[in-house]
């Protein structure tokens, strides 16, 4: 022992003798370092050593004063550089066990200039780009007056090295630090900036990418391995992100991503002297609208206006904050942290008061020029529906308002451009409705169908419906009630919970929308109705005699009784004026008590003696196969008279299970009826 | 004779001692004292007079009425009471002035004990005001005086010895009156000087004086401070060396706690290490301390530690059997590094490398004295 001190240098020897006694007598390993640094004060290694010796002591303030003597002294020194690396790595980290929370101690008990001028200097010596931000940003941070000096430099920084790096995406690590924390900061701290507009602007449409194209990420759910508990709970569902590559957990989290876009717009718009309203964005959809409709009108009495660029994107901003509102409604798991607890939701061509009031083709032309009254009314069902309906057709105003004139067109698509938004697929179910809403239906056909291999499982209704609806209103019964068919098979059986029927509104008889949940209890309803409507079509035409159309009718008339009595009227006056009805399925799915004694009536003298076929096994045939005697026509009579009575037994069953039945089973026949 | 001792004359203790204390006061903070500059018979003869006859009540000669009795014990802290008060109320410009007509001049008996229960009063109610006072007094006589030092053994008698325990007054002393402390230090370092065990200071005074200097490395140095008021100055410094030095060796080689010295050091001897080990490290710290407030003072000289080298050889050489080397080394280590950061920190200015290989000689070969040394001794290069 004593011959390897012998060759320790002087400054070893000390350093060593500290060390020895460290564990056993620590004020004589201080005493120890003191001397060393009275004697050698040149010498880094003990200087450094001192400092280990305070840190294992826990001594902040001793080990803050002789960092801050290092940093001063010796600003050559890579052990030095790398510890004060260490230490303001700690600041940025997200976990804070012992030995974080000392380091940052330490560095709170440096001098506030010490502090400023470590962070710049290491800053300045970081190789990797995104480090030197981080570390320029925590320094801003902490010492607002920096912000001035450094803050349009890492801008650029930023800026550059996203363009370097060519990411395909725009929610990348540069431009999470460039949108959501320097320009923030920097366009708060400095008051007037000395930068042209042109900037201001390209910051702007840069944030706007990022915080979109952040919020309607898709979630990347593992398919092979099932979700996490964490994720299945309902109050951590709407916690879930998408990390960012290059970031850490923490930094990766945008919280109130459009609150934090809102913002900076605002923010962006005082730099360029925009008369915008701090609180613009928590005010009504009804208000915002006037805002930007207001800036619209006071720019068209000037020519060439200064407006064009803060209508485009104002505009554009609270189209997408409503276009995201809206879409994440209907497709509640259309995005990461998605939080929805309801299903999809579908906008489809609702009924009016009347059944005869369904849209024809040219009643849909003329809504489409002559602007929108339309309404569009939601089921009890749907959540928040103002909210949701209020949205869309915000967002359906503000798109008008963008393709309205040619400079805020070209602007508008220029930006559209910029994003790429045709790979932004989560618009493509507002695409669809709005073409629905306009009334154009041919087009909204085409767009789904276009559409269609890319609709998720959870989609399909939601597009079957509104094809269904599409086909219906160009008049093609046939395709609509096969694709109608289709979706009920697909739906899981189950009963009503109440009998809520599709609503109409008694006071517009025009057009109007329904916004309803994808669901069997909203589904049903409306397929029944659209069914009659496509059946009523042929079977009530006066010059003609379809039966079976009519016979599924009264079959369908049952589900929404007695709400459908008055069209039931007409088909029994139809069924009288013809004075015979053949329907083999009427005592398979007819079970509805008035019906049924209606029918009984008819056949009465009073009734019309009407000649009905509606046995299962045709009279014709039973004709046919007996020899022609006479009380053929009695026996008969006994048997609809005995079926009759049988059938009012039946009149307790569900009348759900039977419509649904009716609809699977005869799926062919009635499509063939239409 | 004058209006305020034909006032005083005619009036009976307290009221008598009331008012003129309140005369004193009047005396140092009033430029109005009735007296003007220059023509005599200013109110500072009479200051004198008064404070004799009515605060100190000493029987003058040739003056035959006044105030002639002695004070019995409840009146007698009565009396101090007043006089802490006054003090204590007095603007700080002028405390010490009045505490000077009191009990400054001569040395009487009779003026220390009253003092001595004075500075034991304010001790126990913290009154930094008297401390204050009373530490310029002791700066005044000579922090190793007998006088000061037969104070100083009162209160560790007082408040050490006869009651041992932990007690709230001392431990927050230096917070009260930095300077008394400092000074008590230094009195505590001359009382128990712990070059021979008998001489060691009582265990609950090394704790209290260890956490007092490592709670404050400035707290040695404030009476060096002083020194652009008052030429002489002693400080703690050189004591506490011989503390954490010779007192080191001496515990080492004491083989049983005595228990005929009155049961002064711990009896557990890694205790007393330990707390000598800490006020060592804690004289280095507030080296630094002395050079960051820069007074420019020596606080030592090469003799005193070359006596100390020598007491230190001396006591190894006499208990070879007691105390191993290795011990041995670890003490001129000790040693070394308060010469070191001495020298480094400007409480010690050697005149030549003579002095220092001087203290090599009488000490054994060792390492960190060699490194000290060498800028000492290496010629400078030759230049011309």
């Amino acid at each position: 022992m004593a011959a390897v001190c012998q060759k320790l240098s002087d400054e070893d020897w000390l350093v060593s003798r500290a060390r020895s006694c460290m564990k056993t007598d620590p004020f004589a390993a201080k005493a120890w370092m003191i001397t060393a640094r009275t004697l050698f004060p040149q010498n880094f290694s003990i200087q450094f050593e001192a400092y280990n010796l305070e840190k294992v002591g826990k001594n902040v303030k001793e080990a803050a004063k002789l960092l801050e003597e290092m940093f001063l002294a010796f600003p050559e020194e890579s052990r030095l550089w790398a510890e004060v690396q260490a230490i303001l790595g700690v600041l940025q980290s997200e976990i804070s066990d012992n030995r974080n929370s000392f380091l940052t101690e330490i560095f709170a008990a440096i001098s506030t200039h010490s502090q400023c001028e470590m962070l710049l200097h290491v800053a300045d010596k970081m190789s990797d780009t995104l480090e030197q931000c981080r570390l320029l940003l925590l320094a801003m941070r902490k010492f607002g007056s920096l912000v001035d000096e450094h803050g349009l430099t890492l801008i650029d920084k930023l800026q550059r090295a996203e363009k370097k790096a060519a990411y395909m995406t725009g929610v990348n690590c540069y431009r999470k630090l460039l949108v959501c924390d320097v320009l923030p900061l920097v366009l708060q701290k400095v008051k007037k900036l000395d930068v042209p507009p042109a900037r201001l602007y390209k910051w702007l449409q840069q944030a706007i990418e990022f915080h979109v194209m952040f919020i309607t990420q898709a979630p990347c759910q593992p398919s092979n391995q099932p979700p996490s508990p964490d994720l299945m709970s309902p109050t951590k569902k709407g916690k879930r992100f998408v990390l960012i590559p290059g970031l850490y957990d923490r930094e990766s989290q945008v919280t109130d991503p459009w609150g934090s876009l809102l913002r900076l717009l605002v923010l962006i718009g005082q730099h360029l002297d925009w008369e915008i309203d701090r609180d613009l964005f928590t005010q009504t959809r009804d208000q915002q609208w006037q805002y930007v409709f207001n800036i619209y009108n006071r720019a068209k009495q000037i020519q060439g206006s200064p407006y064009t660029k803060q209508i485009v994107y104002v505009t554009t901003v609270l189209f997408l904050e409503c276009l995201y509102t809206y879409v994440s409604s209907v497709d509640p798991d259309a995005f990461v942290g998605g939080a929805t607890v309801h299903g999809p939701l579908v906008l489809i061509e609702g009924f009016g008061g009347d059944l005869s009031d369904k849209p024809s083709p040219s009643k849909a032309k003329k809504s489409k020029t002559s602007g929108s009254a339309t309404n569009i009314l939601a089921t009890p069902g749907v959540p928040d529906s103002q909210k949701i309906i209020e949205s869309f057709l915000t967002a359906f105003k503000c798109y008008e308002l963008l393709h309205s004139k040619q400079e805020l067109q070209r602007e508008f698509v220029s930006l559209c451009e910029v994003w790429r938004m045709e790979t932004w697929t989560w618009m493509a179910h507002f695409q669809t409705d709005m073409l629905m809403y306009q009334g154009a239906f041919q087009d909204a056909l085409a767009h789904l169908q276009s559409c269609t291999p890319l609709v998720k499982d959870s989609m399909k209704i939601r597009s079957s419906l509104q094809m269904a609806c599409c086909f219906m209103a160009l008049g093609k019964y046939g395709r609509s009630c096969e694709i109608l068919l289709e979706v009920i098979s697909f739906l899981p059986g189950g009963q009503r919970a109440d009998k809520n029927t599709v609503p109409s509104d008694p006071v517009s008889s025009g057009r109007h929308l329904l916004l309803t949940l994808c669901t069997e209890e909203e589904i049903i309803p409306y397929c029944v109705q659209l069914l009659l409507s496509c059946l009523k079509e042929k079977a009530l035409s006066p010059n003609k005699t379809d039966d079976t159309a009519l016979g599924h009718m009264v079959v369908l008339l049952q589900y929404d009784w007695p709400r459908q009595e008055p069209l039931f009227q007409q088909v029994v006056k139809k069924v009288r004026s013809q004075g015979s009805f053949t329907y083999n399925l009427f005592f398979n799915f007819i079970i509805n008590i008035d019906i049924l004694e209606e029918f009984a009536f008819l056949k009465t003298q009073e009734g019309g003696k009407v000649s009905l076929d509606i046995l299962p096994v045709s009279t014709k045939a039973i004709a046919q196969q007996r020899t022609v005697t006479r009380g053929v026509n009695k026996n008969v009579k006994e048997d609809f008279k005995h079926t009759m009575e049988k059938q009012v037994a039946r009149s307790e069953e569900s009348i759900d299970n039977l419509i649904r039945s009716f609809l699977l089973e005869e799926r062919q026949q009635i499509i063939k009826s239409v | 004779m004058s209006k305020i001792l034909k006032r005083l004359s005619v009036l009976e203790f307290p009221e008598s001692s009331r008012i003129a204390l309140q005369y004193l006061t009047s005396c140092f903070t009033s430029s109005s004292g009735g007296a003007i500059p220059g023509l005599g018979g200013g109110a500072e003869n009479f200051a004198v007079e008064v404070s004799q006859d009515y605060v100190l009540f000493k029987s003058a000669t040739g003056r035959t009425r006044g105030p002639q009795k002695k004070l019995n014990a409840i009146q007698e802290l009565q009396l101090l009471e007043m006089v802490c008060s006054c003090l204590q109320g007095a603007p700080q410009s002028s405390r010490f002035s009045i505490f000077s007509v009191i009990f400054g001049g001569s040395i009487e008996v009779a003026k220390t004990t009253l003092l001595t229960k004075l500075v034991s009063m304010a001790l126990s109610i913290g009154s930094g005001a008297v401390l204050d006072c009373a530490a310029l007094w002791m700066q005044e006589q000579g922090c190793h005086s007998s006088t000061v030092c037969d104070l100083v053994q009162r209160l560790v008698e007082d408040y050490c010895l006869l009651f041992p325990e932990i007690s709230n007054t001392f431990q927050t002393l230096p917070s009260v009156s930095p300077l008394f402390t400092c000074n008590f230090i230094t009195a505590v370092a001359t009382i128990y000087p712990f070059h021979e065990i008998s001489r060691a200071p009582p265990a609950i005074l090394l704790d209290y004086i260890t956490s007092w200097v490592s709670g404050d490395p400035c707290l040695c140095s404030e009476s060096v401070r002083l020194v652009r008021i008052q030429a002489s100055f002693s400080c703690p410094f050189f004591g506490l060396v011989q503390w954490c030095t010779l007192g080191q060796i001496l515990c080492t080689t004491q083989c049983e706690p005595d228990l005929q010295s009155n049961n002064k050091l711990h009896s557990d001897k890694t205790k007393t290490f330990s707390l000598l080990s800490k006020l060592h490290f804690s004289i280095l710290q507030s080296f630094q301390a002395y050079k960051s407030m820069e007074l420019n003072q020596e606080l030592f000289h090469m003799s005193h530690f070359l006596s100390i080298a020598r007491e230190l050889v001396r006591l190894y050489q006499l208990n070879k059997d007691k105390i191993q080397e290795e011990e041995f080394q670890t003490l001129v280590d000790r040693l070394g590094q308060i010469i070191q950061v001495a020298i480094v920190t400007g409480g010690l200015k050697l005149s030549s490398g003579k002095e220092i290989l001087t203290l090599c000689e009488i000490l054994p070969q060792n390492r960190l004295l060699q490194i000290i040394a060498r800028p000492w001794t290496t010629q400078p290069m030759d230049t011309s």
